[in-house]
């Protein structure tokens, strides 16, 4: 499947981080977009729709991720836009997360920790890109 | 005046049954002896007797009456509220437990996020700061049930939205059935929540996989643990007490 200019949004406060992705998912064709923070990228997603949203949770607050997670999924231009987390929240706090167990609370995809072998990077965003298909 | 001893079991019978929405019914308890309740916020019933069997947490609160109040499921078959009806005699133990430490919240707006069944124990605390409203600030529920048909206590909902000090907020998991109002879960509303993190105390009660979110959320906003209340039900299962501060948390 050519995943060639799927756009993949990058939303992390962190700049290595970001990076880091870009490297990664460019080399492999996509086009990447990145925002700091929830604000930013809700003003990205008024621009245009990904295929695909990498989020982190802890970013100006605890919760930030969780946060962004609710409103994109309350608005119906992009709550089928596919969101996969990534993050250290669970070593940070000592919480476990599961998509599969905590619904709604958690309307992700897929709940990754941090950090994330490149090609173990890739099929998850080759997985998510290929279901908005 | 002699009280029921919370170890000993004594005959209650249904006084009243109540459809509160199309998931669950209130029951109104009394004792058979006509002895008095004393309860807090907090405390559950445990109805014992084979098949009528289950934890009931209380769902109001009354330093007067001879009864008390609580609610169960209708759907779960072999549950309690599948079987038990109006006039129905049933043994109970209780009150079990311990009470929200309402010291803690005393002088403080209160905060109540809640989700699902936990909204009552939530109304039983809601009763007890409305008896003494003078010694609480402002009162913000935020309530998060699974669909509107489960919405519980509507019309107490509505009336505690009208009321002067007072804020209601509740969203639903899935929409539909003709709702209009928000859609998701109650965390949701804590980012613009307009309080004093420094006079602020919380209430939380729900299924327990909720709690690291709420919890992740008011520390996003700088409640303190040691003004935070949580409810946990697995511990009525055991006869613990069930209500613990947020220092305590997780167990």
């Amino acid at each position: 499947m050519d995943d060639t200019g799927k756009i993949v949004l990058v939303v992390d406060d962190d700049p290595d981080i970001v990076a880091a992705i870009r490297m990664v998912l460019k080399a492999n064709g996509y086009q990447v977009r990145s925002a700091a923070n929830s604000d930013e990228a809700m003003q990205a997603l008024q621009q245009d729709i990904p295929d695909l949203m990498i989020v982190d949770v802890m970013m100006r607050t605890l919760d930030e991720g969780f946060q962004f997670s609710y409103l994109v999924r309350s608005d119906e231009r992009l709550a089928q836009v596919p969101i996969l987390m990534l993050t250290s929240v669970s070593k940070e706090t000592g919480f476990s997360f599961d998509p599969k167990t905590d619904g709604d609370w958690l309307p992700v995809n897929e709940f990754v920790e941090k950090p994330i072998d490149p090609e173990d990077l890739l099929d998850c965003v080759r997985k998510l890109t290929n279901q908005t298909n | 005046m002699v009280v029921h001893d919370s170890t000993e079991t004594w005959s209650g019978y249904v006084k009243e049954a109540v459809g509160i929405s199309s998931t669950h019914k209130k029951l109104v308890i009394a004792s058979e002896d006509g002895r008095p309740f004393v309860y807090g916020p907090g405390q559950y019933l445990r109805a014992e007797g084979g098949l009528k069997s289950g934890c009931l947490p209380i769902a109001n609160w009354s330093d007067t009456e001879a009864e008390c109040e609580v609610v169960c499921a209708l759907s779960e078959e072999g549950s309690f509220g599948s079987q038990v009806a109006e006039r129905d005699k049933v043994m109970f133990r209780g009150p079990l437990g311990n009470t929200v430490p309402v010291d803690v919240f005393r002088g403080n707006d209160v905060v109540f996020l809640v989700s699902h069944e936990g909204v009552v124990p939530a109304r039983s605390l809601m009763h007890y700061l409305l008896a003494h409203r003078n010694d609480f600030g402002k009162i913000i529920l935020l309530y998060g049930a699974p669909k509107p048909a489960g919405i519980l206590f509507k019309s107490e909902l509505e009336a505690w939205k009208k009321s002067s000090n007072m804020e209601v907020k509740v969203a639903v998991e899935r929409g539909g059935e003709g709702w209009m109002g928000y859609v998701g879960v109650p965390t949701m509303f804590i980012p613009r929540l307009n309080v004093d993190p420094g006079k602020t105390a919380v209430f939380l009660a729900g299924p327990s996989h909720t709690y690291k979110f709420m919890v992740l959320a008011l520390r996003s906003i700088q409640i303190p643990a040691e003004r935070t209340a949580l409810m946990i039900s697995e511990r009525m299962e055991m006869d613990e007490p069930a209500i613990i501060l947020g220092t305590d948390y997780p167990v």
